[in-house]
């Protein structure tokens, strides 16, 4: 988010050149760093400035896609690490030349953009009757079908290729554009103590930018910029600013800087009048741990009866203490008078006594509270490096879900030695999301922490003679995760449902309050909500929860005939139980994607008893379709209720459900990464919440978790 | 039999390629799929060390010892530090004499001609120089090849070898690649005039890609992209579209011979398809006959085909047991993308058994009854003279299921396929397994699944009995005896007769020393550790062992003790550098206590307990290091979560936990806990009185009054011991103090009785600090 908002703070600034170059500072590399960036970043590849398809050869064989999907990459990393490079020059030119890239980027996107729609446009054209037949096969038959006309392939092949190529070239924009906003906020640390002059330009233009969406962008670039002016602006920018969007940024970015005189602003802004600024305020609440904030969010706990808010601020109370407390108003109120004083000897001022209670919670009997955590909750806000070893050493002995979770987020620490333990502890959890994290951080491990993971990988995958990178070293720990990321992916996969998931299990208690407002499981708090349901031909396939035998949670109940429910059926059964049971006045919308998605009626739409039956009418005569666009729907799903969109009566959505059973195999970017980084840049600012359901063996693991959790929502795999 | 895991959805979308799918439960011995690296291999074969020769053996491994090849006997002898191995000469490839080349002279000839200038080397006295450079130069060879392997090891610098029908892709080692290319090419021809199989001008030109990879890993991300599918059970497979057919699969680690069998099943589609390509010949021919054909026999010479497929055999046969043979109508049908109306089966593994063994029926049954028939009715689809059907859409044709089984009847002369079926299934049970290993699997089986104690026993009776001279057999018997209640108490001796056979396997000795007393385990492990010096898990396991040996008192190592504790720890430190372990890091904390040193014992007792956490071993290793090098906070800190690591497993006893693998103590909850307070008690006293071992009075001390500052005591005789603890540590009036607040709990005890009168006596003439040692 705050390369987003360095981005349009940058942007601003094109044509004020010279802006940062108030105070000169020579760099002798500059001119080569620049010349190299320029041929590296700012000249789309040959092939995708016109893409082509491939002559002279007969097929397209699976190494010639393995190769170019290779090289595409690294054209792509030639270019960032070239933009990477110049912005750690401490020129004072640096600024203002990164800031010009950024216009540069925008005119390889405009031109990049064109041809990747008119090739998505052709080969769809081209590949729609070729599902449509297999389609048909399907139906007819039961089973996929096993032959292939080679001609019709082969000319698909070659769209394809094409289309690839010119994804590639809006791609490569893209990421160079990313790029140079980081390099923007990396410059500014650069610059140090001259950038006074730079970051006074930078206040004038982005305070005054008529775009409120170029102001909050401004807000969130001054979340990292150290020293006490950034506080100073953003707290004048809280006071005057009257555009929700720009007011939740700045108080994203003033929480993130533990500013102590934001406290009491936050504290006002739990009763905005505006959604999006409650939900800033109530995110932020949990980076300051006073005594007004429990009882805070708790009080406003008690005026929020239903929707986001409320699972927000429960959200933010568990984060806050590791507690769940009954789902009934008053119930953290009445909690807060009865222990409220005890339990703020947690964050009391002195380590000491914080250290004292550490030790008091690792010796409660799991049976009475939640050891792990009631321990996580503390991590982050810890400073004192003793007490943060103590919160470790007390959380291994546990294992939980909140543990793993902490020790992932202790791979980020400052200090190497937690970042060793934390890697060695994650030995004991056999879940999707280790290996995952741990190859993120070997990227830039040093070699004792490289040991650790390789030792952490190997016990993960039994031992020396499973495991087959002999050495802790970089490169054959990367080129093992090259190769075998889909599988592991796969391996834990089958490891079972529960515990790869990041849902959390609707307890008993829970059940009967959210028995028909929960959609596969998860609770449906929200009250504007979008279900992005996938219903390509493979739902029409048995459901089967995912899981080795044993270790799967069950599958289905069969259906009345007494054979296996389809998983369309189950998908439909989920949704029209939701529909049933959301209330009244509920913001809903459905959108069901195969080979496009298709939305239901005009977006989001109130609730009432007209709007539910024909909303399950709908779904009761939904047909799957051969195909699965992911991209298109999820870009479809952030569009519903902007102004971009027609449908917009009832605004945009504030929680998405998104089910989906299988890879994307159309849209204009197929690439599971990919689409995650798209979804990122619509949801800058927004903070819409994901939930995703993966159902079936074959559904994408790696990317239906790392959608939900980047996105703030569970995933389940169902 | 366990079920394999069913075809995934996106694998019957990639049907278009004839793939292999492992065999039933096949998939979990090769879940762990990347290659384990040869022990040793990498090691440069020519480099001096300690004088000892350098054996390359015919598995690949590289081992250093002294060897003695003595004339004109069958085998080497190898001889380690403590023992002599005794090899098959043949197992031993090459041996690098560099016995003599010692850069340090230590005789007094060597002395002499090393004042000359000479030092012996390969037999013969040279100038230093000369054998230092050979030397140089062996390193550097090594080097170039590992570098050589490493660059062709990359999928973009495969080599590309083009035989008379193959252009072979392959990022394998050159020899793999021309020894597989070869086969393949032997194949070829065997397979061709086998079947009569006579190509046209445009087949015989066209040389077929064959894509070979190194890893499995490599293979599965080739074939996801290659084919849309997924690849969890795929062995190989072959694309039959024309003109753009091709072979892909990979080299199984470690196992050259299922390559070839894998790579033979591919070859059998790819001819059986360049026979006719114009023809989709049935699925269930195409598959009996790859897996026929892929398990043959070759010895350079000859092709035997039709060896038993034990996967598959046991497949059938289980089908058999359990009713579940497949009426030939399905077979027929299944898998058939081609017919139209009746809806397609998907080939499963229970296909590919059926048809395995029908086609080996076919072939070898009856003493060839079936051979000729089955030939010409595979001719009929390659001749086209059966009648064949369009495929709407395509150039290719098929044989529908009524004209396939019209066809097959006649062909075979026979009126209807019950009797067939029949005889394919007494033929099938009484068809011997090939291996010995299969039957282990199958006794495995018998025994877990089929409750069939007698059918198992007899399974493993022979499969000891065929496999008596397979080390590699005999030690997975021995492993999986283990599981089996009358068995396991052959497991030893199972071990130790595939140790004879194989005395070069250290993962064996491994698991061997596993079984036995300390003191036998540490003699097999310091050979594991001669055998193969980096082999991580024995070196790891021998200096556990030698604290459980070697350390009279498991305190404080004595004098004559010290040395082999010191190497002990040497090689823990090994053991941690190569596999980093939690089990590692606490023997060598062990250690390292017992000869003093606390900070080292302290690090990897850290180190253990963050790989392991639950272990409440490691966790007192920890608290033992803490106590003795002062830190009594720290110390207190650790024992508190041992204490709540031993109620856990208390809580697990009651069964109130739920937690799995609890075994219940039939405690109630009371006395669950004095248990628990009574072994926290013991476990302070023995940290107590290991630091008084190492006369650290005020350690043991301070550790006894961080433990005691949220507690007391619960008995009089820890009232006791701390008081005395306190007194000797030179604080008598606090030991009075302690000794008092005692007497309060347990007024009649007369030890403490004893110990408040020794404190009294004590105060004002304070204890002498121990020597070296300020009194705190």
């Amino acid at each position: 988010v705050r390369a987003a908002a360095a981005l349009l703070l940058a942007a601003a600034w094109i044509g004020v050149p010279g802006a940062a170059a108030a105070q000169d500072a020579k760099d002798p590399e500059f001119p080569r760093r620049l010349a190299a960036m320029k041929k590296a970043a700012f000249s789309l590849p040959e092939a995708a400035k016109e893409p082509m398809a491939p002559k002279g050869e007969r097929f397209l064989s699976a190494h010639q896609w393995k190769d170019r999907e290779a090289a595409r990459e690294a054209e792509t990393q030639a270019a960032l690490a070239a933009v990477r490079a110049l912005a750690e020059s401490p020129d004072s030119r640096v600024f203002e030349e990164l800031a010009r890239g950024l216009g540069v980027c925008r005119r390889m996107l405009a031109s990049a953009e064109p041809p990747l729609a008119e090739a998505v446009d052709r080969l769809d054209k081209k590949r729609e009757p070729w599902f449509e037949k297999r389609e048909e096969e399907f139906r007819r038959t039961g089973s996929w079908p096993s032959t292939v006309l080679v001609a019709e392939k082969q000319a698909i092949d070659t769209l394809l290729w094409i289309q690839q190529e010119a994804a590639h070239a809006v791609d490569f924009a893209l990421r160079v554009r990313d790029a140079l906003v980081e390099g923007l906020s990396r410059n500014l640390e650069v610059l140090g103590d001259r950038r006074e002059a730079a970051w006074k330009a930078a206040v004038k233009l982005g305070t005054a930018a008529a775009d409120p969406f170029d102001r909050a962008a401004f807000c969130l670039a001054a979340q990292g910029i150290p020293g006490p002016e950034a506080d100073r602006t953003l707290l004048e920018i809280e006071a005057k600013e009257k555009d929700p969007a720009v007011l939740g940024a700045c108080i994203e970015a003033l929480a993130a800087r533990r500013c102590a005189a934001a406290f009491p602003r936050l504290l006002a802004r739990l009763d905005d009048p505006d959604l999006g600024v409650v939900i800033a305020a109530v995110r932020g609440m949990t980076r300051f741990r006073s005594a007004e904030t429990v009882p805070a969010l708790a009080a406003r706990l008690a005026r929020a009866p239903e929707g986001r808010v409320r699972a927000d601020l429960l959200e933010a109370l568990f984060a806050l203490t590791g507690k769940v407390i009954a789902d009934d108003p008053g119930a953290w109120e009445s909690w807060w008078r009865r222990e409220g004083e005890k339990f703020l000897r947690r964050w009391d001022p002195d380590p000491a006594v914080r250290l004292d209670e550490v030790e008091a919670i690792g010796l409660t009997d799991e049976r009475l509270i939640n050891v792990p955590a009631e321990l996580s909750a503390l991590l982050p806000a810890e400073t004192d490096p003793k007490v943060r070893e103590a919160i470790l050493e007390n959380l291994t002995i546990h294992r939980s879900d909140a543990v793993r979770l902490t020790l992932l987020r202790c791979l980020y620490d400052p200090s190497k030695s937690t970042r060793i333990a934390a890697i060695r502890g994650l030995s004991a959890y056999r879940h999707v999301s280790v290996p995952e994290e741990l190859m993120r951080l070997a990227l830039r491990a040093d070699a004792e922490e490289l040991q650790a993971i390789h030792q952490t990988l190997r016990t993960l995958w039994g031992g020396a003679g499973q495991f087959g990178v002999d050495a802790p070293e970089r490169d054959k720990l990367l080129r093992w995760w090259d190769t075998s990321r889909d599988r592991v992916a796969e391996h834990f996969g089958r490891l079972g449902a529960s515990e790869v998931a990041s849902g959390r299990q609707p307890s008993p208690a829970d059940e009967s309050r959210w028995k028909d407002r929960n959609f596969y499981g998860l609770r449906v708090e929200s009250d504007r909500v979008l279900f992005v349901v996938d219903v390509s031909l493979s739902m029409e396939e048995p459901a089967k929860r995912p899981g080795r035998k044993g270790t799967a949670t069950g599958d289905p109940e069969p259906g009345e005939d007494g054979k296996p429910l389809r998983k369309i059926e189950v998908a439909k059964n989920e949704l029209r139980r939701v529909l049933r049971g959301l209330p009244e006045g509920t913001r809903f919308g459905l959108v069901l994607f195969s080979f496009r998605p298709e939305v239901w009626d005009q977006g989001l739409v109130k609730m009432d008893g007209e709007v539910r039956k024909k909303a399950i009418a709908w779904v009761d005569a939904l047909r799957t379709r051969e195909a699965t666009n992911v991209y298109d729907a999820l870009e479809e799903a952030f569009r519903i209720g902007t102004e971009k969109s027609p449908l917009r009566a009832a605004g945009p959505p504030d929680t998405i459900y998104f089910v989906s059973d299988g890879a994307p195999t159309v849209g204009k970017f197929l690439q599971p990464d990919l689409i995650r980084e798209h979804v990122r840049r619509w949801n800058r600012g927004r903070n819409l919440k994901i939930h995703v359901v993966g159902v079936g063996d074959d559904h994408d693991v790696l990317f239906c978790r790392n959608l939900a959790e980047e996105n703030g929502g569970y995933y389940v795999a169902r | 039999m366990r079920v394999r895991t069913p075809l995934s959805r996106a694998a019957a979308t990639a049907a278009l390629a004839f793939a292999l799918l492992l065999p039933a439960g096949g998939g979990e011995a090769r879940a762990g799929d990347d290659r384990r690296p040869v022990p040793g291999a990498d090691r440069p074969l020519g480099v001096p060390a300690g004088g000892l020769d350098r054996v390359r053996l015919s598995d690949g491994r590289v081992i250093s010892c002294r060897a003695e090849e003595r004339r004109g006997a069958k085998e080497v002898l190898l001889h380690f530090p403590t023992f002599t191995a005794t090899v098959p000469r043949e197992r031993v490839l090459e041996v690098r004499r560099f016995a003599d080349y010692d850069p340090e002279p230590r005789t007094d000839e060597e002395r002499a001609q090393a004042a000359k200038g000479f030092v012996r080397f390969g037999g013969r006295w040279v100038p230093k120089e000369a054998a230092e450079k050979s030397v140089r130069d062996e390193e550097a060879a090594a080097k170039r090849f590992r570098d050589e392997d490493e660059f062709h090891a990359k999928w973009e610098n495969r080599w590309k070898v083009e035989t008379d029908h193959f252009l072979v892709e392959a990022n394998l080692r050159r020899d793999a690649v021309d020894h597989y290319a070869a086969l393949l090419e032997s194949f070829y021809d065997f397979f061709t005039k086998a079947f009569q199989i006579r190509l046209t001008a445009r087949e015989r030109k066209q040389k077929l890609p064959v894509f070979l990879f190194r890893r499995r890993d490599e293979f599965r991300q080739f074939h996801d992209r290659d084919t849309g599918g997924k690849s969890e059970n795929l062995l190989g497979y072959f694309v039959p579209a024309i003109g753009q057919e091709r072979l892909v699969f990979y080299d199984l680690p470690g196992s050259r011979e299922e390559t070839v069998d894998v790579m033979f099943h591919e070859g059998t589609h790819f001819i059986l398809h360049l026979a006719e390509p114009k023809v989709l010949v049935s699925r269930w021919i195409h598959e009996g006959c790859a897996e026929y054909f892929g398990a043959s026999g070759f010895d350079g010479k000859r092709f035997t085909p039709g060896l038993v497929q034990d996967g598959r055999l046991l497949h059938f046969q289980d089908m058999i047991a359990r009713g579940k043979v497949l009426p030939m109508e399905v077979l027929l049908r299944a898998g058939n993308p081609y017919s139209e109306a009746e809806g397609p089966v998907e080939f499963e593994g229970e296909h590919y058994a059926q048809a395995w063994t029908l086609v080996h029926y076919l072939m070898e049954g009856r003493k060839g009854r079936y051979r000729q028939g089955f030939i010409s009715f595979l001719q009929k689809h390659l001749d086209r003279k059966g009648k064949l059907t369009a495929l709407a859409g395509s150039e290719q044709k098929f044989m529908d299921y009524d004209e396939s089984r019209a066809q097959l009847l006649r062909c075979l002369g026979i009126k209807d396929f019950d009797g067939l079926l029949k005889e394919v299934e007494e033929y099938a049970l009484a068809l011997p397994l090939r291996s010995a290993r299969a039957y282990v699997e199958r006794g495995l089986e018998r025994y877990f699944d089929r409750r069939d104690p007698e059918g198992a026993r007899a399974d493993f009776d022979t499969a000891i009995e065929k496999g008596r001279d397979d080390p590699a057999l005999l030690a997975m018997a021995a492993s999986n005896f283990q599981l089996v209640p009358e068995r396991s108490s052959e497991s030893v001796a199972l071990f130790r007769r595939s140790l004879e056979l194989d005395p070069l396997d250290a993962g064996v000795r491994h698991r061997l020393a596993r079984l036995l007393p300390p003191a036998e385990a540490l003699a097999e492990l310091e050979i594991a550790i001669q055998v193969d010096p980096d082999h991580g898990p024995s070196l790891g396991d021998f200096a556990w062992a030698t604290y459980l040996t070697g350390v009279r008192d498991r305190t404080r190592a004595a004098d004559d003790e010290v040395e082999a504790v010191r190497r002990a720890i040497a090689i823990a430190r090994r053991a941690v550098a190569i596999d980093p372990s939690a089990e590692a890091h606490h023997a060598l904390a062990c250690l390292c206590l017992t000869v003093g040193e606390f900070e080292a014992a302290r690090d990897a007792a850290k180190v253990a307990v963050e790989f392991d956490a639950e272990s409440a071993y490691h966790q007192w290793t920890l608290a033992e290091s803490y106590a003795l090098l002062g830190q009594a906070d720290e110390f207190a800190r650790v024992l508190r979560r041992i204490e709540l690591l031993l109620r856990r497993e208390a809580r697990r006893g009651e069964g109130g936990e739920g937690g799995e693998g609890g075994t219940a103590t039939g405690l109630d909850p009371a006395a669950a806990l004095e248990a628990v307070n009574e072994e926290m008690a013991g476990l302070v006293r023995r940290i107590a009185e290991r630091c008084l071992a190492w006369e650290k009075r005020s350690e043991a001390s301070a550790a006894l009054d961080a433990w005691y500052e949220r507690r007391l005591p619960k008995s009089a005789d820890d009232w006791t011991f701390f008081s005395e603890v306190v007194r000797g540590a030179g604080n008598a009036k606090r030991a009075r103090k302690i000794a008092e607040d005692g007497l309060k709990a347990f007024p009649d005890s007369a030890p403490l009785k004893e110990a408040l009168r020794a404190a009294a006596g004590g105060e004002g003439e304070d204890a002498p600090p121990a020597p070296g040692e300020s009194p705190k």
